[in-house]
């Protein structure tokens, strides 16, 4: 007698070629370190500070107000000092900020960024707080 | 005596600090540090950029507006002549040309004395009662002239005294109108200087408002690209830090765009009732099945119920009444199924017997049932 019972059954069975099978193999091992890596955040400039241009005119508005008797702000735009990036691009980063979110997080609750930096797989001993 | 002018109130210091006098006003002083390396210096006047002018300048005219509104028309009297003072018009040389008159007269006087004393001495009347009559009527009509002559010089003298004493009058009272008139005047032109001046502030703040426009708006297309610049850097980055991750996806991207031929292969375990349907199915829903027609019949599985699945060959006899079987609708079918004798037993609602007395299996409904 056949096997499968009264019914019977039913298998499928696919092959992929060698020639696709072989380099997906290796992409699989390629997305498996690639995973290791980890997040790496952006520490250059995020914010183009204001043009030369710009802050003489903020100056001249400035000044327009306090030449009709206004009031005006003392202490600037209220901006952070732009820092100077280099070729001439002065601007902000938002990488401060960041950085400083993240330590908050490890310093609240070192054991809930344990597990992030663990997901991502970061080991770089060179960085903090690993 | 003379005509006199005095202001309602004082303005001269108002004026003193007017702008139109070149003198800075305002209450307020600009905090803004202007006076930058390249910007329009000014006159120094009203400040130092077009917004300290233009408020300066507004201001100026509201102060010039304000001191011309103040002004008020001196008061002018007319001039008197009653009790007036005439001894500074009085000739200073009148008492000479009396004194100088009166000598005359009395020189002449004299000599006409003598020649009367002469004429007497030689009608030798002289000392007589006649001459002194004649002497004294002499003297009395002399001394009459005298005092009608000098009377005559001080009344010119008085007279010219007093036209040029009214004449002053005259003078200064069209002083004291002019005066008035130019006043007024100054006070229209305060206004009208103060109106331009508000009007000239006015234009210059809202060229410096354009101006400042236009350097706003250059210094947001300078940031813009700024901007655009770091954007790029950023991608940049991006693209750098996420090459590793971007490049996995390649090969998926690629299968994705190629054809990649897949052998498939489905292998089937067949059951009882597989073999069971495939008799349906092929041989139709009505079968011949009498084990009369049946040989080397072989037992290969139970369908349940104490049905068994059976195998066979047909036999010539089956074959011989093939035709006419088909007439009623019943076919051969496969050489797999159930024996029409055994069903019957059991279920003979599936069985029929056909015209040539051969029995037959409704396989549907058979598998109906059995399922």
């Amino acid at each position: 007698m056949s096997g499968g019972g009264k019914g019977g059954g039913s298998t499928s069975k696919q092959e992929i070629p060698k020639w696709v099978e072989e380099p997906s193999k290796r992409n699989l091992r390629r997305a498996e370190v690639a995973q290791q890596i980890g997040y790496q955040p952006y520490i250059g400039a995020d914010l183009a500070a204001f043009s030369p241009a710009q802050e003489a005119a903020r100056e001249n508005t400035m000044g327009a107000a306090s030449a009709y008797g206004l009031s005006v702000p003392t202490s600037g735009s209220g901006l952070p000092q732009a820092t100077d990036f280099g070729g001439g691009i002065r601007g902000y980063s938002s990488f401060p900020m960041f950085d400083r979110a993240r330590d908050e997080m490890r310093s609240r609750d070192a054991n809930q960024a344990a597990i992030y930096d663990s997901l991502f797989g970061d080991r770089n001993p060179q960085r903090k707080g690993n | 005596m003379g005509g006199s002018r005095s202001k309602f109130q004082d303005t001269s210091s108002v004026y003193a600090d007017s702008p139109l006098e070149g003198k800075s006003v305002g209450s307020y002083t600009p905090t803004f540090a202007g006076n930058k390396s390249g910007q329009y210096q000014g006159t120094g006047m009203f400040g130092n950029n077009a917004y300290e002018q233009a408020a300066s300048g507004i201001t100026a005219g509201m102060d010039a507006t304000a001191a011309a509104g103040m002004y008020s028309p001196e008061k002018v009297q007319a001039g008197q002549m009653a009790g007036a003072d005439l001894s500074a018009y009085t000739n200073p040389y009148e008492q000479q040309v009396v004194q100088q008159t009166q000598d005359d007269m009395m020189r002449a006087q004299q000599i006409q004395q003598n020649l009367s004393d002469y004429q007497m001495g030689a009608a030798g009347g002289f000392g007589g009662s006649r001459h002194g009559i004649a002497d004294a009527e002499s003297n009395r009509a002399f001394y009459d002239r005298l005092g009608a002559t000098t009377g005559q010089l001080r009344q010119a003298g008085f007279q010219n005294a007093q036209q040029q004493a009214q004449a002053d009058l005259n003078r200064q009272y069209q002083a004291d109108t002019f005066n008035v008139g130019a006043g007024e005047r100054t006070a229209q032109r305060a206004i009208q200087a103060g109106n331009q001046l508000g009007s000239m502030g006015n234009l210059g703040f809202t060229q410096a408002q354009e101006i400042n426009r236009d350097v706003r708006n250059q210094g947001n297309v300078d940031q813009l690209m700024a901007q655009q610049l770091i954007d790029a850097a950023k991608g940049q980055f991006a693209g750098y830090t996420g090459a590793p991750a971007s490049t996995i996806g390649y090969l998926s991207n690629a299968l994705g765009a190629t054809t990649v031929p897949v052998n498939s292969q489905q292998t089937k375990d067949v059951g009882l009732f597989d073999y069971l349907s495939m008799g349906a199915q092929v041989g139709g829903a009505m079968a011949m099945s009498d084990m009369r027609l049946k040989t080397e019949i072989n037992k290969i599985g139970e369908l349940g119920q104490g049905i068994g699945l059976y195998t066979w060959k047909w036999n010539d006899k089956a074959y011989q009444i093939e035709d006419e079987m088909r007439k009623e609708g019943i076919t051969i079918g496969n050489e797999v199924g159930v024996m029409a004798q055994e069903v019957e037993e059991i279920l003979p609602e599936c069985v029929i017997e056909t015209k040539s007395g051969y029995k037959a299996v409704d396989y549907q409904k058979l598998l109906e049932v059995l399922h």
